[in-house]
């Protein structure tokens, strides 16, 4: 198979077979390409704090070398992870400029620049106007940056007297940009348009499954609703993107050379001449007052909140349409069943899921765990049961889908047609074939009471009451997780456990009481 | 008081051997994984004769500056200094005690600006002026009050600067060497890995992603990775050295470096010597033209490039210990070789190993990474991806019975399952306390082996869409 990749950020070691006979230019041949424009976006979205984006963009190229400027890429980008696909023409050398305006950086960039200095007169709120040249802006042990400037009277720290001071520059240093960036080096063999797919791995995008379990009263079917919930906390806005979400754990390196340079020397140290006087700094710079006004191209506004974009995990409303399901490896690739814009810091949801009669093992089931009891001191307790709710997922059943990790809200609805919501829980990838047990909520109405009858050695004798105080009959299963050798006493159905299937049911009536005694051994 | 001063005492001999030393100018940097880097600086210097001062700007921020050797002919250097005094509103301020200041004060009633000539008299905590014969503390009030320094001192500086004082009876311009370590330089490797699982192979490609964190630009300068272990005896240096820059570096550098180290990477060694130029037992990557890096920026080269390199899946599952769990994943993991015979015949350093597959359009897809140590030629290795949705293992511990009390009888049973659409063999592996115990495996439903005394492991067939059972009884004895 041929290298998808054909060409990536770079440049080459002499040993290596790739290309490189040609002359090293010097940089006064470079020219300076911006591209801004991307005409297809690709996002997949993994479920832990993982994009994985792919950028196609028309890029008119002049013969020779360039330096290629990505606009517009995710400002999370993890930079080492950027390749370019089928670019022909020689690849050279990728720096990862993705350098932000900042305070701290514009300051440190404009070092002998000459600026404006604006005081306000606490007082009088008078505005002063001063001309200055920025001397030095120097980090400090732990990489804050401060700067002194010198005017006509002489030379002082930046915020350093407690008045409010700006810094207010006519212009941006050539390297600092109100979108994040990512630059290459790269020579061209032919001019022309080219089109050009840039894919890179970002932080900052999440998504995790959210169902809706509607469950009825002696109805041993539930429906189940399935939306893909992905969320964007980058700013970038991805347009009409073929956006498609990845369930499964993928492996990742912790902290992998992570993309640190962004945050070394952001930050603007606070003059500390002064150390004792607290409270008293100067406060302004480049964030507040009419001074940022003198920055051209803000960032992108955030897109105001798509109310309709936001879909309420609720019954199904109306039509929708559903993401489509593929393998990807040992993994679940969903594709959105069209083209997506994600805007920056939104929620997004897209079905994938709508069964309406998928089949419960049991209906209105309850479970304990001898553990529990065993961990309530074993004395006589009473427990509360917990519903549950075991669907069938088998591969001939109803459902018959792989379950991507997520939470599971359960509503019901009264013979009113009210809507209630009856709790909610998670649950972990689930495969076809796989146990699907959603728990749900304690309940006050149907309890077992634990009487330890006899105890040596390890070996308990008890007897469990299970009562129902509601008006319908409901099963009650008992899970000897603890105990090895159960025996159910005195009735016919007790030694059947297979061997590590130690649970035993039972029916409790409406409004009734079911007695059992057990022995056994604790492990 | 932070002018760092450094004395090279009795390297003099060594260092300015009478030999003539001749060189272009050049700039070259050799870099170390680890968060060193060896700067060799060579540059024209103009000399004047007798006792003199020569600075020499733009060296590293992050030197370590007892590294630094210098080679010049006919000079003798008298002191090596690494001035690093940068010029900060605290450093003004302590280079201002005893010299006059002019204050500006506003009045917080009226707002009038009120100018006063004050003398620093000292800085420690606080700024202690004298103005109008009476001492008082700078702000100690907390009315706004700018402080007017006349000039920039001259001994503070915009940028890294090493000065020598040196004595030569040959003045005029000519070559000096300088060379030394720095930190904030680092490198690691950056693998793109397309994998084909139906036809089991692989496309690598490899990059070097140097780094710069410095405030330094390296201009034009000729670059070197070095892919291996240094020693280092750094901990030691820490304590006589008082560039914190470099410290804050290498330790960034070394912290990042462990979690290469912590692997889910499966690794037996290799045989094979690498095409690389081999420098002790480091290879050396050389980029064959000058470039600039500069501060604070990332770049890419190219380390190794191999298509259709022989891989396959391998799917894992480690039981802890006897145990009750829910269904989990099984390990996916890709197992290949970089040896000749399976068409990659290269070393790997040390990085992150990026997995894509394609999907159904065709278009590449993430699939998992991992990191990897240095990896020698020839070596097997098995990365994890992640954990397969459709296969996987369900632990239960039947039964567990104590036969006095040292030995202890364990019933396992483990349901596997397959939802996918091909047959899998998951090896299955049950971690033992072999150290303080026997272990006499009593049945089970196939034969096992023994890894070594901590683990035993069975290759569990599943067929598609199905499930396979493994069982077994094992006594544990407490030696």
């Amino acid at each position: 198979m041929r290298a998808a990749f054909l060409t990536a950020l770079c440049l080459c070691f002499a040993p290596l077979a790739v290309a490189q006979d040609f002359e090293m230019p010097s940089s006064d041949d470079v020219q300076s390409v911006d591209s801004k424009d991307i005409s297809s976006t690709g996002l997949t979205i993994y479920p832990d704090n993982l994009g994985f984006v792919r950028e196609t963009r028309t890029i008119d190229l002049p013969a020779g070398v360039v330096d290629l400027r990505f606009f517009g890429v995710s400002d999370m980008i993890i930079p080492q992870s950027a390749v370019l696909e089928s670019f022909e023409g020689l690849r050279l050398e990728g720096n990862f400029d993705s350098d932000l305006i900042s305070p701290a950086k514009l300051i440190n960039r404009s070092v002998g620049e000459t600026f404006t200095i604006r005081r306000i007169n606490p007082v009088t709120g008078v505005a002063d106007l001063v001309s200055a040249e920025l001397v030095s802006a120097a980090p400090d042990s732990r990489g804050r940056i401060s700067a002194i400037f010198s005017t006509l009277e002489g030379v002082e720290g930046y915020q350093c007297s407690g008045l409010a001071e700006s810094l207010i520059l006519s212009n941006l240093p050539d390297d600092l940009h109100s979108v994040p960036v990512l630059s290459t080096r790269v020579v061209a063999e032919t001019a022309g348009p080219k089109d050009i797919t840039l894919t890179y791995m970002t932080r900052g995008l999440s998504w995790a499954a959210d169902y809706r379990m509607d469950v009825e009263d002696g109805n041993d079917e539930v429906g189940l609703l399935g939306w893909l919930t992905l969320t964007n906390k980058t700013s970038k806005r991805f347009a009409k993107a073929d956006l498609s979400v990845v369930a499964g754990k993928l492996n990742q390196v912790k902290g992998s050379f992570q993309n640190n340079l962004g945050r070394t020397w952001d930050r603007v140290a606070n003059c500390v001449l002064h150390k004792n006087v607290a409270g008293q700094r100067g406060r302004g710079g480049f964030t507040s007052g009419p001074a940022s006004a003198l920055f051209e191209a803000a960032p992108e506004p955030v897109a105001a909140f798509a109310s309709d974009e936001i879909v309420v995990t609720a019954r199904k409303r109306a039509e929708v349409r559903e993401a489509t399901q593929e393998d990807l490896g040992d993994y679940k690739l969903y594709r959105a069943p069209q083209a997506v814009t994600v805007e920056p810091y939104q929620t997004k949801q897209i079905a994938f899921l709508s069964k309406d009669n998928v089949a419960l093992e049991q209906a209105d089931k309850y479970k304990w765990l001898l553990s529990d009891i065993g961990n309530a001191g074993r004395a006589n307790v009473l427990i509360e049961g917990r519903q549950i709710y075991e669907l069938d997922n088998s591969k001939d059943g109803a459902l018959a889908v792989p379950l991507p990790a997520g939470t599971v809200r359960t509503m019901s609805q009264t013979e009113g047609g009210l809507n209630v919501f009856l709790g909610e829980n998670t649950i972990p990838n689930i495969a076809v074939g796989s146990p699907v047990d959603i728990e749900g909520e304690a309940s006050f109405l149907v309890t077992a009471e634990f009487f330890v009858v006899d105890e040596s050695d390890e070996k308990v004798k008890a007897r469990i009451e299970v009562k129902n105080a509601t008006e319908r009959a409901v099963t009650a299963e008992f899970d000897f997780d603890i105990f090895n050798d159960v025996k159910i006493l005195g009735r016919k159905t007790g030694n059947s456990f297979e061997k590590g299937e130690k649970s035993y049911t039972l029916t409790v009536p409406a409004e009734g009481t079911v007695s059992f005694s057990f022995k056994g051994e604790v492990f | 008081m932070s002018k760092l001063l450094f004395l090279t005492v009795g390297l003099g001999a060594m260092l300015f051997a009478p030999s003539a030393f001749a060189a272009d100018n050049k700039l070259e940097l050799t870099i170390y994984g680890d968060g060193r880097t060896l700067v060799d600086d060579v540059r024209d210097v103009t000399y004047d004769s007798g006792v003199q001062s020569i600075a020499l700007p733009g060296v590293s921020s992050a030197i370590l500056p007892q590294s630094v050797t210098i080679r010049s002919d006919d000079i003798e250097i008298l002191e090596q200094n690494f001035d690093f005094d940068l010029l900060t509103p605290a450093k003004l301020m302590e280079k201002a005690v005893g010299q006059y200041v002019q204050l500006v004060r506003i009045n917080p009633a009226t707002g009038a600006e009120e100018r006063r000539r004050a003398k620093v008299l000292s800085v420690n905590n606080g700024t202690v002026i004298q103005v109008d014969g009476r001492i008082e503390v700078l702000r100690a009030d907390q009315v706004p009050t700018r402080v007017i320094f006349p000039e920039v001192p001259e001994n503070l500086r915009a940028e890294p600067t090493l000065s020598l004082k040196l004595d030569t009876n040959r003045p005029g311009t000519r070559s000096l060497g300088l060379s030394y370590l720095t930190s904030g330089v680092t490198w690691a490797a950056d693998y793109v890995v397309t994998f084909n699982e139906t036809e089991n192979l692989m496309d690598i490609q490899g990059w070097a992603t140097l780094e710069n964190l410095t405030q330094t630009k390296f201009e034009d300068a000729d670059l070197s990775v070095i892919a291996g272990y240094v020693g280092t005896a750094n901990n030691r240096n820490q304590y006589y050295s008082n560039n914190n820059e470099y410290y804050q570096f290498y330790n960034q550098s070394r912290n990042r470096r462990v979690n290469f180290q912590r692997q889910n990477v499966q690794r037996r060694g290799g045989t094979e010597a690498s095409s690389q130029e081999r420098v002790g037992d480091n290879l050396i990557y050389r980029l064959p033209h000058k470039t600039t890096l500069a501060a604070k920026q990332k770049k890419q080269i190219a380390l190794v490039e191999a298509d259709d390199v022989t891989a396959e899946k391998a799917y894992e599952f480690y039981q802890p210990s006897f145990v009750s769990s829910q269904p989990k994943g099984v390990e996916s993991r890709i197992s290949f070789s970089n040896s000749r015979a399976a068409g990659l015949g290269e070393a790997l350093p040390a990085g992150t190993v990026r997995v894509y597959t394609k999907d159904q359009n065709g278009k590449s897809q993430f699939i998992g990474e991992e990191g990897i140590g240095h990896i020698a030629g020839g070596s097997q290795m098995s990365l994890k991806l992640g954990e397969a949705f459709d296969i996987t293992v369900q632990p239960t511990l039947v039964s567990a019975e104590n036969l006095g009390a040292t030995r202890t009888e364990y019933e396992m049973k483990f349901d596997l399952r397959n939802a996918s659409k091909k047959d899998v063999t998951v090896r299955l592996h049950q971690t033992l306390s072999g150290a303080q115990n026997d272990y006499d495996f009593l049945s089970e439903s196939q034969e096992g082996k023994m890894q070594d005394v901590y683990r035993r492991y069975w290759d569990v067939e599943i067929p598609a869409e199905g499930s396979s059972k493994l069982t077994f009884k094992v006594r544990q004895s407490r030696r």
